[in-house]
C-alpha cells in the first residue's frame, strides 16, 4: 500500500500554499514533516485527506486517485488525529473510539467492531477510562483517545497534525512512542512536527517544507543538518551529539 | 478479552428501562387525558361506556383524541429535531427554529389569513409551504458562502428569519384589525385545538417515518457533531448527510408548526433534560428527547385546556415552563460544562 502525492500545487486565492510537492509514503514507516509556521504542513495533510482539491497534481493510494474514492473508502485507508479538537458533547471515551469503526460499519455494530475498540483502548492504556467523559480528560489523555480512535479505524496510514503541541514533556514522549509502536504494526505515519528533536528520535524519514516547497527529504540524521535547519527556520541552529544520539539546539 | 455490549456495559439495561418507563408514563398520560376537558366527560364515564347519546362520542373522537395525538406527535418531533439540530450545528442553544422554519411558516399562515377574503387557501397548507421555502432559501444562501458551513447556515437562518419577520409585520399592519389581526396573533401563539382528523393523519404520515429515519441516523449525528473535517476523515459524506438531516428536520418541524402553530421551547429544553438522563450519544438522546417531548407537550396542553375557563394558547405555557427550566439547567451546569472544560486540562 502506497500513498503518493504527485506534483501538488494548491492555491488559496492567488497565493500558492504548496508548489509542486511530491512525496511517496509506505506502510510501516514514520514520516515527519518539519517547517516554519505557514510552510504548508497542515495544507499538505488536508490535501492528502481530500479536504481540499489540488489545483495541479494528484494524490494516489495504490495508484487510485483519491478524488474517485468515496469518503468511506478513503477513511479505510487514511485516519486523522486532529491538531485542535473543540468538542461540544460529552461522549464517553468508548463512544469516541467506536466512531473510528464508522467506515467499517454496515448498519449494525458486530462483535469484531467491539473487539477492535477494546483492543485500541488497551493499546493506548485507556481501558479503565472507557466510561469517562472524554472532554474532562487531560490534553495527553485526549490525544490518546484520538490515537485509539485511529487504531480502531484500522487505516493503512495515519496523519497527525502537531500531535504533541499541547502536551507536557512526559506526555509528548508517551504519545510519540504509541505512534512509533503503530508503525511497527505496519501503519504508515505522517506527522507534522514542530520539534526537530522528536523527528530525530522517532522518524524514519524527515521532509523539510519551506514556502510550499520541499527543501530536503531523507533519513533524519542526514536531512536534519545544521545547515538545512538553519535555512529552514531562518535562525542559527547547531546539531550536537550526546551518547551517540544527535540533538538540535539553537546557536548561542 | 471481555467484550462489552455497546455502548455502556451495565448501563444499557438502565437506559432501556428508563426509555420504557418514560414511554409508558406518556402513554398512561395520554389515556388519562381522554378524561380531561371542560365538557363533563370523565374517564370514569368513558370506562363505563356512558357517552350520553353521541355528544360524548363526538367530544371524544372529534376533539380530545386528535388533540392528544397531535400533542404527543408534535412534542416528540419538535424535541427530536431540537436534539438533532443541536448535534449537527454543534451548538447546545440550537432549536428546531434555528434555520427559520417558524418565521417562514408564520408568514405563510398570516398570508393565508390576509388573503382569505379573495382566495380561500388553507392556513396550514401555506404555513407548511413557506416553512419549507424559508429553509430552502437558507440552504441556497449558505451554499454560496465559502468557509465554515455550520456558521454560514446559522447566519443565513438569522437573515431569512429577519426577512420573514419583517414581511409578517407588514401583513399584520395591512390586516383587517377586527378579524384578521386577532386571527394571526392567535395562530402565532400556538394551539393544538385546531387539529382536524385529516391534519392529524397527515402529521402522522410525515412524522412517524421521519422520526424512524432520524433514529436510524443517530450514530452518524454523533460523528457529524465532531466537526466537518473530523467527520470526513471518519468516512462521513458531510455535505450529503447534513443536507439530508436538515431536510428531514425541516419537514418535521414545518408539519408540526402548520398544524399546531408556533410552540417554542420544547425543542430547546427537552433535549437537554434527555441528555442529563441518558448521556450525549445521539442514538439514545434522540430517542429519549422524542419520548419526553411527547409527554411534555401533552402535559402542558392538558394544563392549557383546564387551568382557566378559556383556553390558554399552548405556546405561552411552554415558554412559561421552558424558560425557568432552562435557567435551572444553566445554573446546574449541563449547558456549560460540556465543551468549555478544556484549556486548563492536565
Amino acid at each position: 500500500m502506497v500513498l503518493a502525492a504527485e506534483a501538488l500545487t494548491i492555491m488559496l486565492g492567488r497565493k500558492a500554499i504548496l508548489q509542486g510537492v511530491s512525496l511517496t509514503l509506505h506502510r510501516g514507516r514514520f514520516y515527519a514533516i518539519l517547517g516554519p509556521n505557514g510552510a504548508g504542513k497542515t495544507t499538505l495533510l488536508r490535501a492528502l485527506l481530500g479536504f481540499i482539491k489540488p489545483r495541479v497534481g494528484q494524490i494516489l493510494i495504490n495508484g487510485h486517485n483519491i478524488s474517485r474514492l468515496s469518503c468511506r473508502e478513503l477513511a479505510r485507508h487514511l485516519a486523522l488525529v486532529p491538531q485542535e479538537h473543540r468538542g461540544v458533547f460529552p461522549y464517553t471515551v468508548r463512544e469516541m473510539v467506536m466512531m473510528g469503526r464508522n467506515p467499517h460499519l454496515n448498519g449494525k455494530c458486530r462483535e469484531e467492531d467491539l473487539l477492535a475498540v477494546e483492543r485500541a483502548l488497551t493499546r493506548v492504556g485507556l481501558e479503565t477510562f472507557a466510561e469517562r467523559n472524554y472532554l474532562h480528560l487531560s490534553g495527553g489523555e485526549k490525544q490518546l483517545v484520538f490515537i485509539a480512535r485511529a487504531l480502531a479505524q484500522e487505516a493503512a496510514f495515519l496523519l497527525l497534525d502537531e500531535p504533541t503541541s499541547h502536551l507536557d514533556y512526559r506526555n509528548q514522549q508517551q504519545v510519540m512512542s504509541v505512534i512509533k509502536a503503530m508503525t511497527r504494526q505496519g501503519t504508515g505515519v505522517l506527522a507534522a512536527l514542530h520539534d526537530p528533536n522528536l523527528a530525530l528520535q522517532y522518524a524514519d524519514q524527515a521532509i523539510l517544507l519551506k514556502g510550499g516547497q520541499v527543501l530536503a527529504a531523507g533519513p533524519p540524521r542526514e536531512v536534519l543538518s545544521a545547515e538545512n535547519l538553519s535555512e529552514l527556520y531562518g535562525i542559527g541552529i547547531e546539531v550536537s551529539t550526546a551518547g551517540g544520539r544527535p540533538f538540535v539546539l539553537p546557536s548561542p | 478479552m471481555e467484550i462489552h455490549k455497546p455502548w455502556h456495559p451495565g448501563k444499557e439495561t438502565g437506559y432501556r428501562l428508563l426509555l420504557t418507563g418514560v414511554a409508558a408514563a406518556t402513554i398512561l398520560l395520554a389515556f388519562l387525558s381522554l378524561g380531561v376537558g371542560r365538557y363533563p366527560l370523565s374517564l370514569a364515564d368513558l370506562l363505563r361506556g356512558n357517552l350520553e347519546d353521541g355528544a360524548g362520542l363526538r367530544i371524544l373522537f372529534g376533539v380530545r383524541l386528535p388533540r392528544i395525538i397531535v400533542a404527543v406527535v408534535a412534542g416528540g418531533a419538535l424535541a427530536g429535531v431540537g436534539c438533532l439540530f443541536q448535534g449537527i450545528f454543534r451548538n447546545p442553544l440550537a432549536s428546531p427554529d434555528v434555520l427559520g422554519v417558524a418565521s417562514g411558516s408564520s408568514f405563510g399562515a398570516a398570508l393565508a389569513i390576509v388573503l382569505s377574503p379573495y382566495l380561500s387557501l388553507p392556513v396550514w397548507g401555506l404555513a407548511f409551504l413557506f416553512g419549507l421555502l424559508s429553509v430552502f432559501m437558507v440552504h441556497l444562501l449558505a451554499g454560496n458562502v465559502r468557509g465554515n458551513q455550520v456558521v454560514s447556515l446559522l447566519l443565513s437562518g438569522i437573515i431569512v428569519s429577519a426577512f420573514f419577520s419583517a414581511a409578517l409585520s407588514l401583513l399584520k399592519y395591512l390586516a383587517d384589525p377586527m378579524e384578521q389581526l386577532p386571527a394571526i396573533v392567535f395562530w402565532l401563539m400556538g394551539g393544538l385545538h385546531r387539529a382536524t382528523w385529516p391534519q392529524v393523519l397527515g402529521l402522522l404520515f410525515i412524522v412517524l417515518p421521519g422520526l424512524a429515519a432520524l433514529l436510524a441516523l443517530g450514530w452518524k449525528v454523533n460523528i457529524l457533531s465532531l466537526g466537518d473535517e473530523e467527520a470526513l476523515s471518519l468516512g462521513i459524506n458531510v455535505k450529503v448527510l447534513r443536507t439530508v438531516l436538515i431536510g428531514l428536520g425541516t419537514l418535521l418541524v414545518a408539519a408540526c408548526v402548520s398544524v399546531g402553530g408556533v410552540i417554542p421551547w420544547v425543542g430547546l429544553v427537552v433535549p437537554h433534560m434527555a441528555r442529563l438522563l441518558v448521556g450525549a450519544n445521539h442514538q439514545r438522546s434522540l430517542a429519549m428527547s422524542i419520548v419526553m417531548g411527547g409527554g411534555f407537550l401533552l402535559l402542558v396542553d392538558n394544563l392549557a385546556r383546564t387551568l382557566t375557563p378559556a383556553e390558554i394558547p399552548v405556546g405561552i405555557l411552554t415558554a412559561l415552563f421552558g424558560a425557568p427550566t432552562f435557567a435551572y439547567l444553566l445554573i446546574q451546569g449541563p449547558l456549560t460544562k460540556g465543551g468549555e472544560s478544556d484549556g486548563f486540562g492536565s
